[in-house]
C-alpha cells in the first residue's frame, strides 16, 4: 500500500503565560497508508488533538518532521462538535459545497454534480440537500460536516473525536460511514478518539497517546488482544464488555493522569504504572520494534513479549488499593 | 431497610408528562440502573427519587423511597426525609459545587443537614474538616488538604465526582441516585469511580439507582435495569436478561446501537 504521510519525531511544545511550557506532543513517530483508517487513541490531555492539528497544517510543530509523499497533498478535518464547525445559516448545500467556494469555484453545474457526490458519499441524498442546517438532527450534521472535508477529494481525512458529541444512535451511524469510507476510497483517514469500542470495530492499525507521547502503535486485532505496553492494557481493559458474563479486569492505574504541564521525567506512566522498576524513570523508554509495524516504548516490553502471561490477567500483581505506597517493592521478576 | 417502589407515578408538566404512570419495585441495597435514549425520563425520575422536581410539576400515582414519599411530604418530613439522607450526586461536579466556594465549606455546608453538635463554630468546624479528609482519603485522594482548600475548578472531572462521592460517607444517606456517574470522564478514571461507587454501596449499605446510556457501566454493575422510553418503564429486567435480548424494542434498539 502507498504511503500518504510520514511523521517523525514530531514535538509540539505550548508556551503559557508565565513562562510554563506544556509539553502537548513528544517524540511522536507514524505513518499513515492509502485506503487505511488508523485510530489514535488517548484519554484527555494525551496530545492526540494537537497531533492532528499538526498535520492539518492548524499548529506549526516545534520540532519533527511531516513528509508527505505526494507535493500539494490535501487534508480534510472533521471537529468534534458538528454544530460549531459547520455555518448554521447555510443550507446543506451550501455547507458542503463552502470549501470549494472558497477555493474560488463558481456556482455551477460542476459543483453542484461535486456536492452531490460528496453527499452520496455520506450517505445524504438530494432532499437532505435543501435543509436548513439549524435545526438539522446532529447526525445528519456531523455527516455534512464529513461531506464537506471530503470535497477536496483530500490524502488524508482526520476526524477528532467525530463521535463524541453524539448520541449513541448517532454514534452508530456515524462509525457505519466511516466503515464505508474505508472501503471505497482512495483517501486515509485518522481517527482521533477514546472510544475504544469505535476504535476498534473501524481500524486496521492503532497508536496509543499517554501524555503526549506514542507509547504503542500497531496492528489493532494485536494491541487489543496481546498489548505489550502496560498503558495499552490498562486502557483496554478498563473498557466494558456488553456482556455480564465477561468478568471484568481488575483496574490497574491508580491515581490521576499528571499534569501535561508536569510530566514526570523518564517514562510519562512511571508514577501510576503497577509494573515500574527503578530504571523507568531515568530516561523516556526508546521505542522498540516487534516486527508487523508494531513497536512499543516501555523498557520491560522484551520481558512481556517474551512471555505474553506475564502482562495478561493470570500473572498480574495484586490488585494495589489507593493507599499503595509509592515505593513499593515492584512485583516478582523485575531485577534486571 | 425498605426499598423503592413506584405505582402509576405520573409527573407532568403542563400538559407534557414527563413521567408517565411508571412503575417498579427496586430491593434495598442493590444497584439499579435507569437506561433510556435522550429525553426518556432517566434523570428526571432520578431526581424524583429524591423529591426533586419543578414546583409546576404535578405528581400522581406513588412513589415510596425508603418508607416516605416524597411527593406529599410537608416540610418538617422533608428535614426527616434529607436526615434519611436521600444523597443525589448530579452529572456534572460542576453544576454541584458553587465555583466561588472552596471544597472544606462545601463539606460544612453538607453536614449542616445532620443538625448535631451544638459545639462552637470553631470546633464542628475543625470536626468536619477532618471527617472529610479521612472521607477523601478513602476515596483514594492523597492529599485531601490540598482538596479542601481548593475551589471546585481547580479540580480534574474525576477528583470532583470524588468530592461529591465523599459526602455519602459523612451522610450515610439510604439511597445515592448518580446521575451518569462516568459522563465526561476518562475511560480508566470511569472504571475507578465505579468501583468506588460498588464499594462504598457494599461498606455503607445504601440503595445505588443509576441514570447512564453507558450499557458496559450497566452490565457489569447494575443488578436490575429500567428500560425507559418517553417516561414510561417499558422494560424492568436484570443484565443476564437483557444483555441476552432485551424484550423491548427500545432495548433492543439501544443494545445494537451500542455493538456497533
Amino acid at each position: 500500500m502507498s504511503r500518504v504521510v510520514t511523521v517523525e519525531r514530531l514535538h509540539k511544545v505550548f508556551r503559557l503565560e508565565g513562562g510554563d511550557r506544556l509539553v502537548a506532543v513528544a517524540e511522536a513517530s507514524f505513518r499513515i497508508d492509502r485506503g487505511e483508517v488508523l485510530g489514535l487513541i488517548g484519554e484527555s490531555g494525551s496530545g492526540k488533538s494537537t497531533v492532528g492539528r499538526c498535520l492539518a497544517g492548524l499548529l506549526t510543530p516545534d520540532a519533527g518532521t511531516i513528509t508527505w509523499e505526494e507535493d500539494g497533498a490535501r487534508v480534510g478535518m472533521v471537529f468534534q462538535e458538528p454544530r460549531d464547525s459547520v455555518n448554521r445559516r447555510f443550507q446543506v448545500w451550501e455547507a458542503i459545497a463552502d470549501p470549494l467556494l472558497a477555493h474560488g469555484m463558481r456556482r455551477s453545474s460542476e459543483l453542484a454534480a461535486k456536492v452531490e457526490e460528496a453527499a452520496a458519499l455520506v450517505g445524504l441524498d438530494r432532499t437532505h440537500l435543501l435543509l436548513n442546517c439549524e435545526g438539522l438532527p446532529e447526525e445528519l450534521l456531523q455527516r455534512a460536516s464529513i461531506a464537506r472535508a471530503l470535497i477536496l477529494e483530500p490524502d488524508l481525512l482526520i476526524l477528532d473525536e467525530p463521535t463524541t458529541a453524539l448520541d449513541p444512535d448517532a454514534r452508530a451511524g456515524v462509525l457505519e460511514l466511516i466503515k464505508r469510507l474505508r472501503g471505497n476510497s482512495s483517501t486515509a483517514i485518522l481517527l482521533i478518539s477514546h472510544d475504544l469500542l469505535a476504535i476498534r470495530s473501524v481500524t486496521e492499525r492503532v497508536a496509543i497517546m499517554y501524555l503526549g507521547k506514542i507509547v504503542e502503535r500497531g496492528p489493532t486485532d494485536r494491541l487489543f488482544v496481546d498489548p505489550l505496553h502496560p498503558y495499552t492494557r490498562a486502557l483496554m481493559e478498563s473498557a466494558l464488555e456488553l456482556d455480564p458474563s465477561i468478568p471484568m479486569a481488575p483496574v490497574e492505574l491508580t491515581g490521576e493522569i499528571p499534569s501535561p504541564m508536569d510530566r514526570p521525567p523518564g517514562c510519562p506512566l512511571e508514577p501510576r504504572c503497577p509494573w515500574s522498576i527503578a530504571d523507568c524513570s531515568d530516561a523516556e523508554p526508546p521505542e522498540e520494534d516487534y516486527g508487523d509495524q508494531h513497536s512499543v516504548s516501555c523498557i520491560r516490553s522484551g520481558e512481556f513479549a517474551a512471555d505474553t502471561r506475564l502482562l495478561a490477567r493470570a500473572t498480574r500483581p495484586k490488585e494495589h488499593g489507593p493507599d499503595r505506597q509509592p515505593d513499593a517493592d515492584p512485583p516478582d521478576g523485575t531485577s534486571r | 431497610m425498605s426499598g423503592i417502589t413506584a405505582e402509576g407515578f405520573t409527573l407532568a408538566i403542563g400538559d407534557k408528562r414527563l413521567l408517565d404512570g411508571v412503575g417498579f419495585d427496586l430491593a434495598p441495597g442493590q444497584t439499579h440502573a435507569f437506561v433510556g435514549e435522550r429525553e426518556a425520563g432517566k434523570t428526571v425520575l432520578l431526581r424524583a427519587l429524591v423529591g426533586m422536581w419543578p414546583s409546576s410539576g404535578k405528581v400522581s400515582g406513588r412513589l415510596l423511597v425508603d418508607g416516605l414519599e416524597p411527593a406529599t411530604v410537608d416540610a418538617a418530613d422533608r428535614l426527616v426525609m434529607r436526615r434519611r439522607r436521600l444523597l443525589f450526586v448530579p452529572a456534572s461536579g460542576r453544576e454541584a459545587l458553587n465555583p466561588v466556594i472552596r471544597v472544606g465549606r462545601h463539606f460544612e455546608d453538607v453536614c449542616s443537614v445532620l443538625g448535631d453538635q451544638a459545639k462552637r463554630r470553631s470546633q464542628r468546624r475543625a470536626a468536619i474538616h477532618e471527617q472529610a479528609r479521612s472521607a477523601l482519603l478513602a476515596l483514594g485522594i492523597a492529599d485531601p488538604d490540598r482538596v479542601l482548600a481548593s475551589l471546585p475548578d481547580e479540580l480534574s472531572g474525576g477528583m470532583r465526582k470524588r468530592v461529591l462521592l465523599s459526602f455519602a460517607l459523612l451522610l450515610k444517606p439510604s439511597v445515592l441516585a448518580a446521575d451518569d456517574p462516568t459522563g465526561g470522564l476518562d475511560v480508566t478514571i470511569q472504571r475507578q469511580l465505579m468501583d468506588l461507587l460498588a464499594s462504598l454501596r457494599e461498606q455503607e449499605g445504601f440503595t445505588l439507582v443509576i441514570a447512564t446510556q453507558d450499557l458496559g457501566v450497566v452490565a457489569h454493575y447494575a443488578d436490575t435495569i429500567t428500560v425507559l422510553d418517553r417516561g414510561s418503564v417499558v422494560e424492568h429486567t436484570t443484565p443476564m436478561q437483557f444483555f441476552s435480548g432485551p424484550d423491548s424494542q427500545t432495548g433492543a434498539a439501544m443494545l445494537a446501537r451500542a455493538r456497533v
